[in-house]
């Protein structure tokens, strides 16, 4: 054989071999999405189904179909999701004794299907993606479907995979405990989505797992008992008729969550505050909770934007207390696993731990470096926020637990009269000889602040929604489903040990210190001396030679 | 086995006895160091995220700096003749030669411990993505190692390699980011995403160990690895 062809040869052989371990390789990678194995490190096994979940998917008992429909020409950043979904529906399956049949869908060029989704309530979304330099809408599908026997419950679009196992979960127990929970929201009426101030964001949440009840206080007689959870809004007060309603919407055991200000904040035209009495703050002292005039400010806490002019600047804010970890009841599933609530210009809620057979608790509260401002107030971010002395440090509760027995505020008190338009009769279902004046299972929570969840909040600090979500929750469900979406919260703040600034520079000064130069130079000495043994050994070598 | 951890001693003693070894680790954890800094203290949260975000692209110029001399050098100092005529197989020099680089990468990437003691003294991370994201920063810098020893197998000048290793790391990585999936045509995308070294590091560094990532990593390691055995039996066929 000469030389050439041998050399021919050799190289068809290598490049064989080269495409042979490729194929192999190819191979492999593909089996290996077939066939897998995942360990979650994370401490509270955040990309692992939760127990919550495994327990019930182990109890049913009865197949459910649970179908993915999901385009094959999704643009690159939803393909990704289509993954992450399978991942987590292959999980649900693994769990369910072959009681979950998960399928997938495209619902392609189908015309009659598309038809079929859309009265389903999975529509067709329009999806942005870049092709050749310009952005460009798609179309495609990306919902999930759960159902069982007759009874079915949609995630129309799923963006990402963050609350999947929450909604995969609360589907799959709605689908089988079948109940259309009423969160009733008294307060003013804002739907717009651009108003800052405004609650769309928090509603459209809620809408998801349940049926939102606008309700207009200066309309309110009545609270049918049916209702899961009724959240008063304490922006505006409430006419007496609207009290009422709620006292005996918890003497019959209702669930109320208040949210409400000591102080009340003008943002426009500049930023004041001014001492707010309101009826809430009565009814909420009567049952033993008193909404205090003062506002709490925290060496824990959050950043504020504000706007000088034309420029917008970001400034630490002790007026907006952040609670971490410690600040949360550990006792309470729906705090316990939570590491951060902003609540915003809050004032404290004092109250006697036990009272009149009433018992109250703390489900948040400030860290041990935080002091109160009484008015006037000065809200300035660029005031000296270093000012104060230790005697001036006091922890204060902001969000409150009440359950036990509890006396109507009205018991001594004239039932109030509805309040008629002209024309307008009422023949409520609750009227003086039905009022209830007292309940061993009353439950209400107070949280000292209405801004905390308002659209512009809930951008700048979006765990505040999980916090909201768990206690109506827990208040509507129970705990069952707490722990799968605290799991979700990520929130680990710095903590120096120390509120002086000047001891918390020094420390940043070290850290960095340490962390860009010590071993450098440690390397460096270790460099220079080991290069000097070695010259000197050779120098001695040569002089012995 | 013998001749495999002959040249791993040979390499790895070579990386400490000049200074390239010592500048190469004090500019990495430098440059580490100062760029986590500067937004740590800002972000306000006890976690090496920030470390670990700028891994990949350090690693673009880094790994191929420690690989651009594996092969070239020995031709500059004319052992690579030498080496091709001892009686060890090519197997054998080509993953003694990576297992120091990888060493030493890794032992470098392992200096930046102080870091850790950074975030556990100021908070309470949660450890799994930092042993994730160590995990995954090895493993990665494995897949840059072996392609930056195949591309320094491909050219005698340091620098070719070094601009070759780099453009091959930028396009393995590039390829399954964002960048390019928003412009790749929709059933391109899983596959570009699968060879993207990036996203198994980030799948990695959340703190899930995940055996199609591994198996990603070894895939790529092996295969340049292979490629690099390939080039040295051309050379020889030469």
């Amino acid at each position: 054989m000469s030389k050439s062809s041998e050399r021919i040869k050799s190289k068809t052989m290598s490049i064989t071999s080269v495409f042979l371990v490729l194929g192999i390789l190819i191979f492999i990678n593909l089996l290996s999405y077939r066939i897998f194995y995942r360990v979650d490190l994370t401490e509270r096994k955040e990309y692992t189904i939760s127990e919550t979940t495994r327990r019930l998917l182990r109890e049913l008992d009865d197949i459910i179909n649970v179908t993915a429909y999901f385009s094959s020409d999704l643009p690159a950043y939803h393909s990704t999701i289509r993954t992450q979904v399978q991942d987590i529906l292959s999980e649900f399956e693994a769990y369910s004794n072959h009681n979950l049949l998960i399928r997938y869908v495209d619902p392609g060029g189908d015309e009659e299907l598309k038809q079929r989704l859309a009265r389903m309530g999975i529509p067709e979304v329009p999806l942005g993606e870049i092709r050749r330099d310009r952005q460009v809408i798609s179309m495609g599908y990306m919902g999930i479907s759960i159902q069982y026997g007759d009874r079915g419950e949609v995630i129309p679009f799923v963006p990402n995979i963050s609350n999947l196992e929450y909604d995969l979960t609360a589907a799959i127990l709605k689908v089988r405990e079948p109940s259309d929970q009423i969160v009733a929201w008294i307060g003013e009426q804002t739907a717009d989505s651009q108003d800052p101030t405004a609650f769309s964001v928090l509603h459209d949440e809620l809408n998801k797992n349940y049926i939102v009840r606008p309700e207009e206080p200066g309309k309110l007689r009545t609270i049918p008992i049916q209702t899961s959870v009724v959240i008063v809004d304490g922006r505006t007060d409430l006419p007496d008729r609207a009290l009422y309603a709620i006292d005996q919407y918890l003497m019959n055991n209702g669930n109320v969550i208040f949210l409400t200000d000591g102080v009340n904040i003008l943002q426009f035209p500049g930023l004041s505050a001014q001492p707010v009495s309101q009826r809430i703050h009565e009814l909420l002292e009567y049952y033993g909770i008193t909404v205090s005039n003062t506002l709490v400010a925290d060496r824990r806490h959050a950043q504020a934007a504000f706007s000088s002019g034309q420029v917008r600047f970001r400034l630490p804010y002790p007026l907006w207390p952040m609670i971490v970890s410690g600040g949360f009841d550990p006792d309470t599933p729906s705090v316990s696993q939570l590491e951060s609530l902003v609540l915003p210009w809050s004032s404290p809620l004092k109250f006697e731990s036990e009272n009149l057979g009433l018992s109250i608790r703390s489900l948040a509260k400030t860290s041990d470096v935080s002091w109160l401002m009484e008015s006037p107030f000065d809200l300035n971010p660029q005031q000296n926020w270093n000012a104060i002395t230790v005697d001036d440090l006091t922890q204060s509760v902001l969000v409150a637990e009440a359950s036990g027995t509890m006396q109507s505020y009205f018991t001594d008190k004239p039932i109030p009269e509805p309040e008629l338009g002209p024309g307008e009769s009422f023949a409520g279902p609750v009227h003086d000889a039905e009022t209830v004046y007292s309940t061993d299972n009353g439950r209400f929570i107070v949280v000292a602040s209405t801004r905390f969840v308002n659209n512009q909040f809930l951008q700048m600090h979006p765990e505040n929604i999980i916090f909201f979500q768990n206690i109506i929750d827990s208040m509507a469900m129970g705990d069952a489903l707490i722990g799968i979406r605290s799991r979700r919260v990520t929130h680990r703040p710095l903590d120096f040990g120390t509120t002086d600034e000047k001891e918390i520079e020094a420390a940043k000064t070290r850290h960095r210190i340490m962390g860009i130069a010590f071993v450098p130079s440690f390397l460096i000495a270790f460099g220079l001396v080991r290069s000097y043994v070695k010259r000197r050994k050779k120098k001695l070598f040569i002089v012995s030679e | 086995m013998k001749d495999v951890i002959t040249i791993l001693n040979r390499e790895l003693k070579s990386y400490f006895d000049s200074p390239i070894g010592y500048v190469f680790i004090t500019v990495f954890l430098v440059l580490s160091g100062w760029l986590f800094y500067s937004g740590f203290f800002l972000v306000n949260q006890a976690s090496l995220r920030a470390f670990f975000d700028l891994l990949p692209w350090m690693y673009l110029f880094f790994v191929p700096a420690v690989t651009m001399r594996l092969w070239s050098e020995e031709n500059k100092q004319g052992t690579m003749e030498l080496l091709m005529t001892l009686p060890v197989r090519d197997i054998d020099v080509v993953i003694g030669k990576f297992l120091a680089s990888f060493m030493f990468l890794t032992f470098t990437v392992f200096l930046t411990f102080p870091l850790i003691l950074s975030v556990t003294a100021l908070g309470r991370p949660d450890m799994g993505p930092i042993i994730g994201g160590y995990l995954g920063a090895v493993l990665m810098g494995g897949a840059y190692l072996a392609i930056g020893m195949f591309a320094s197998s491909l050219n005698e000048n340091q620098i070719i390699t070094f601009i070759l290793g780099v453009v091959i790391c930028f396009g393995m990585f590039i390829i399954g980011e964002s960048f390019v999936l928003m412009r790749a045509p929709g059933s391109w995308v899983p596959l570009l995403q699968h060879l993207g070294i990036g996203a198994h590091f980030r799948s990695i560094g959340r703190g899930v160990i995940d055996s199609r990532n591994i198996i990603y990593y070894l895939s790529v390691i092996g295969f340049f690895l292979f490629l690099n055995i390939k080039a040295l039996e051309n050379r020889k066929g030469h």
